[in-house]
């Protein structure tokens, strides 16, 4: 490597300038909330919220030069400019606010207001954002590591919460144990394939390659490692411990914004890097969505905790978006098809489920903690509108129409069926049927229990917004979904030609 | 009539309920006045549909067919419009509206507010799914209903409400999930043929003369056969009904008998028939054996119910099985008697569940040995309880006659191809329509008792002496029902004259490929 020019590093700086901006207000967060009292803490939440939105105009500043720039790779080759990752930057994005929102009044009641909280979002916000844009594998190793440092603090980041505690230590040590899987797996098909750049293991990645037996190994390892990520059977096992132990805004975030962005890794490697290995990993990917679906579904039905059933569910839907994945990975419309499926659901899901995760905050009171699903008991009693927003928020889970979660749901069925996964739809069908069932049961707690406590609900304007945030969202993209689908339209128009270049 | 009439008629339910959120919770008189109205209103609204009716349309009526963009992305279309069938369909739905409402006045005394709220919401849902012609906007009206039926039961049910709800919203969705799948195939086996992604149910029809589509359309005619048969029910898809339909308040039940299943024959008429026309010819047989067992079956287990209002849920296994024999024999004939029961059963049905519901609200029991000697107490409601049950086991001069008999009249001209061989036995159109005349006797046999157990003999239960003949409003509300008993009994003409143009033009799209069933068959 020659040496390089500043000027040419700063030209190559420009779009990734949301990214560096968002650890700069990071840094910034951190400062003051060292130098502002204690009791004015609650400010750093509203700085880091501004903080946040205010990167969101710079992402579409990237997306509007998109034309210009031909959706080449910058950065050195190492970061793509392309519709997708201005897609999932803002999927993120948009959990990285929604998460904020649901915890400016959370941590008051925690007690636990503190700087490095919402830094440390945002820090992990960054990260995931460069995961969206990732070219080479050892970009995606660093912002994966990144991301996954910042939330394996968050996670256990209520430090008298011996739960909270057990969840960042079990989040640490598997997490650990995924990186390393992941490691080894680059390391494998760098030596293979000779290169850690998507687009050059994707010339030399086809069957019939010397080295081939390594080169698939090393995949599957990557593929196990981004499983663990997404949250996919068999790699599960940690989730329940930790969506549970974590504090609850915490689990919303890593549930959505962390999924996503993991998603979209995975979606990079198999699509950008690996598509002439589509019938190695296919049947690998299929297998994984069937049994995260169905265990996730069947298990969830089991809980009594409210976020250890909600974690079983995301296990569930992880498998379905994984059938999307799958679907993508086919050449042609079909897989554009497939592709869309999966932006639409990860974004559509961000809502619904930081919306459910708001709601189970809400519920969090000072000597209460509010996670059990008996604890939505007579929500409709006392309070119409909470348990509404929550019908309608488990409603959209179970991807009843015309609730986002069914639009969600149509791309995904569709894309199986259009991909001739038949045996995969009529699977994803009958557990999106029996996943009613558990949801169903938090609705007749709210409207047929009587109310167990008089308790005041911890409502509170920031909680409000984002809830009034994800149920006109779930309602609005339900029964006006054409928006969402042309910005997702022009998300997976270019991305085949981004990623080959 | 106008353009916009039919999304007039869906929505005024559904902008009713939103006013009603703005009812003051304790003011339960004006809520239930209020919903009977919008309900009321709607019924007058929706009057043009029967009074002003081309009856030389076969198609869907152009003047109040209303086609907007929805989803360009997918192709899905905001399509309403009818024919004669659903026209039909609209018309009862919005009849049994007023009557739901009415008749729950003073059975619903609990979270008055909610309920008229579900009740109108359901209503938007119902109308929406029989003027939907787009696929994906009917997928939407089919699922939205549930969500309110299934609180009505959950929340307004009797004492195993809990459980009879849930099986009734996982039972449907099972079924209309598998039915997406169906629908999903069709779109893009269409959108690949044709290069138009689209839901329209007109063009999607057309895949019913492409020979290639026959592959694919085995499969589809399944997944919907699943999602409608649940709906129907068919037997052996039936179980969730005699719960729902037993727990439901009693408004519940009548919708649940009166509209609700009917969206599932109607569904075989709209979609299965016109779209899958080869499919629907080969596996007519096996249809038509289980309906015919739905018939004999629900009608033997409806004589040994010790529970008034389950002897009228399994009733309705039997009735509709009598639709599904007209309906899968293929002919005009068949057709035409399928469709007109399915609304003498919403019709007559509807009514028994009012009368259960009466004495229920009166005497808190549904076992029939708590009744006996009502007659003596109750003159009007016996008399209305006694020409509804003549209606229900099709005796001339009321409606369920002329249903079963044009039912009949169809099964006799199945061609004698459409059969099934069991044990070396030929089963086929005659056998089915002597084992439904079997279902006709049994019929009369459990009702004739049932009213035989309850209204005659002694009053000797001392409950029974101070019971109240029924009052004005209930009579108000029974009145039409028997109205249209009678009306349809003696002079069937301006409803079978709606129903033929459409429904010939169903059977010509079911005829115009292939050979036969015969064939098809090899």
């Amino acid at each position: 490597m020659t040496a390089i020019d500043p000027a040419k590093l700063l030209v190559e700086c420009i779009p990734i300038l949301p990214e560096m901006l968002l650890f700069f207000f990071a840094f910034i967060i951190l400062v003051v909330s060292a130098i502002l009292p204690k009791q004015d803490r609650r400010w750093i939440a509203w700085l880091s919220l501004t903080g946040t939105v205010l990167v969101v105009p710079t992402v579409f500043n990237d997306a509007r030069n998109l034309a210009g720039m031909a959706a080449t790779p910058v950065f050195f080759g190492d970061v793509a400019v392309d519709p997708l990752a201005f897609y999932f930057k803002m999927v993120v994005l948009v959990g990285a606010i929604l998460s904020i929102l649901i915890s400016v009044d959370y941590l008051e009641v925690e007690r636990t207001q503190s700087g490095e909280y919402y830094a440390l979002i945002m820090m992990a916000t960054a990260a995931m954002m460069f995961m969206a844009c990732s070219l080479s594998l050892l970009m995606i190793f660093i912002s994966l590591e990144t991301m996954a440092l910042c939330i394996y603090i968050l996670v256990g980041f209520l430090k008298e919460n011996r739960k909270s505690n057990e969840a960042g230590l079990k989040y640490f040590i598997l997490g650990g144990f995924s990186t390393a899987i992941f490691l080894y797996g680059t390391s494998l098909v760098y030596g293979a394939t000779g290169s850690i750049q998507l687009s050059r293991i994707a010339a030399v990645a086809v069957p019939g390659a010397p080295g081939i037996e390594m080169m698939v190994l090393g995949l599957i390892l990557i593929i196990v490692s981004l499983g663990f990520k997404v949250a996919a059977v068999p790699f599960h096992m940690y989730i329940p411990d930790v969506y549970e132990g974590a504090p609850t805004a915490i689990t919303a975030f890593i549930s959505t914004a962390a999924k996503a962005a993991a998603f979209m890794v995975m979606v990079r490697v198999l699509l950008a890097g690996f598509p002439g290995l589509y019938t190695w990993w296919a049947p690998l990917i299929a297998l994984i969505a069937a049994a995260s679906m169905t265990l996730g579904n069947i298990t969830a039905i089991l809980q009594d905790n409210m976020k250890r059933m909600l974690a079983y569910s995301s296990i569930a839907h992880a498998g379905y978006t994984l059938v999307g994945v799958l679907v993508a990975g086919i050449p042609g419309e079909t897989g554009q098809f497939g592709l869309k499926a999966v932006a639409v659901y990860l974004l559509i899901y961000t809502f619904m489920n930081i919306g459910a995760f708001g709601m189970v905050i809400m519920l969090r009171r000072a000597n209460l903690a509010g996670d059990q699903v008996e604890d939505f008991s007579g929500l409709a009693k006392r309070s119409p509108l909470a348990a509404f927003t929550m019908l309608i928020l488990l409603l959209s889970l179970a991807g009843i129409p015309p609730l986002a979660g069914f639009m969600g749901k149509w791309y995904l069925f569709g894309a199986a069926i259009k991909g001739n996964y038949a045996w995969l739809a009529v699977l994803m069908v009958l557990n999106s049927a029996v996943s009613l069932y558990y949801y169903l049961r938090v609705v007749v707690c709210m409207y047929l229990r009587k109310p167990l406590t008089d308790e005041p609900y911890a409502m509170s304007p920031a909680l409000n917004t984002a809830l009034a945030i994800s149920l006109g969202m779930t309602f609005l993209i339900g029964v006006m979904p054409e928006r969402l689908l042309a910005f997702a339209t022009f998300s997976y128009s270019m991305v085949m030609a981004a990623s080959s270049g | 009539m106008f353009q916009g009439l039919l999304s007039t008629i869906a929505y005024v339910p559904l902008a009713g309920a939103l006013l009603l959120l703005f009812f003051p919770k304790d003011s339960k008189k004006a809520i239930a006045w209020f919903a009977t109205a919008v309900a009321g209103v709607d019924f007058l609204i929706s009057l043009p549909l029967f009074f002003q009716w081309d009856t030389s349309l076969a198609g869907f009526d152009p003047v109040t067919l209303e086609r907007h963009s929805w989803i360009p992305s997918i192709g899905a279309q905001y399509i309403f419009g009818v024919d004669g069938i659903s026209a039909l369909f609209v018309l009862l739905t919005t009849l049994l509206g007023v009557i739901g409402a009415l008749s729950s006045w003073s059975a619903i005394t609990d979270r008055v507010k909610e309920y008229y709220i579900f009740l109108l919401l359901l209503q938007t849902g119902m109308l929406g799914t029989f003027m939907a012609l787009d696929f994906f906007l009917f997928y939407v009206f089919w699922e939205v209903m549930l969500v309110p039926m299934y609180f009505l039961i959950g929340i307004w049910g009797g004492s195993n409400k809990l459980y009879a709800a849930i099986k009734f919203f996982l039972y449907t969705l099972f079924g209309s999930v598998l039915m997406l799948l169906g629908i999903l195939a069709v779109y893009f086996y269409y959108g690949a043929k044709t290069g138009v992604y689209t839901f329209d149910i007109v063009l999607l029809h057309t895949l019913g003369a492409d020979p290639a589509f026959f592959e694919l359309s085995r499969w589809v005619f399944w997944a919907f056969f699943i999602g409608f048969a649940i709906k129907v029910p068919m037997f052996p898809f039936h179980t969730w009904l005699p719960d729902a339909h037993t727990e439901a308040p009693t408004a519940g039940s009548v919708i649940l008998a009166g509209v609700l299943l009917k969206m599932g024959t109607y569904g075989f008429v709209r979609f299965n028939l016109p779209m899958l026309p080869e499919s629907s010819r080969l596996y007519a047989p096996y249809v038509l054996a289980l309906a015919v067992i739905g018939i004999v079956y629900g009608a033997l287990v409806a004589m040994v119910q010790r529970d008034w209002k389950k002897l009228v849920a399994y009733s309705s296994v039997s009735h509709l099985g009598f639709c599904m024999l007209g309906v899968f024999a293929l002919n005009v004939n068949g057709l035409n008697g399928g469709i007109l029961q399915m609304l003498n059963h919403g019709l007559s049905t509807g009514a028994l569940f009012l009368i259960v519901g009466i004495v229920y609200e009166r005497r808190h029991t549904r076992l029939i040995s708590e009744y006996g000697g009502l007659s003596k107490q109750m003159p009007v409601f016996a008399t209305i309880f006694m020409i509804i049950t003549m209606s229900s086991i099709g005796l001339p001069v009321l409606n369920g006659f002329i249903g079963e008999f044009t039912i009949l009249a169809g099964a006799f001209q199945i061609p004698a191809d459409v059969a099934i061989n069991v044990l070396g036995l030929t089963l086929g159109g005659k056998f089915w329509a002597i084992c439904g005349v079997t279902g006709i006797v049994l019929g009369a046999a459990y009702m004739l008792w049932l009213y035989q157990r309850t209204m005659f003999g002694g009053l000797d239960n001392p409950e029974n002496q101070k019971l109240k003949d029924c009052n004005t409003r209930e009579v108000l509300y029974l009145a039409p029902l028997v109205a249209c008993c009678f009306w349809i009994g003696l002079y069937p003409k301006p409803f079978i004259d709606i129903l033929d143009k459409p429904v010939a033009h169903i059977v010509e799209q079911l005829h115009a490929t292939g050979q036969g069933y015969a064939e098809l068959g090899k």
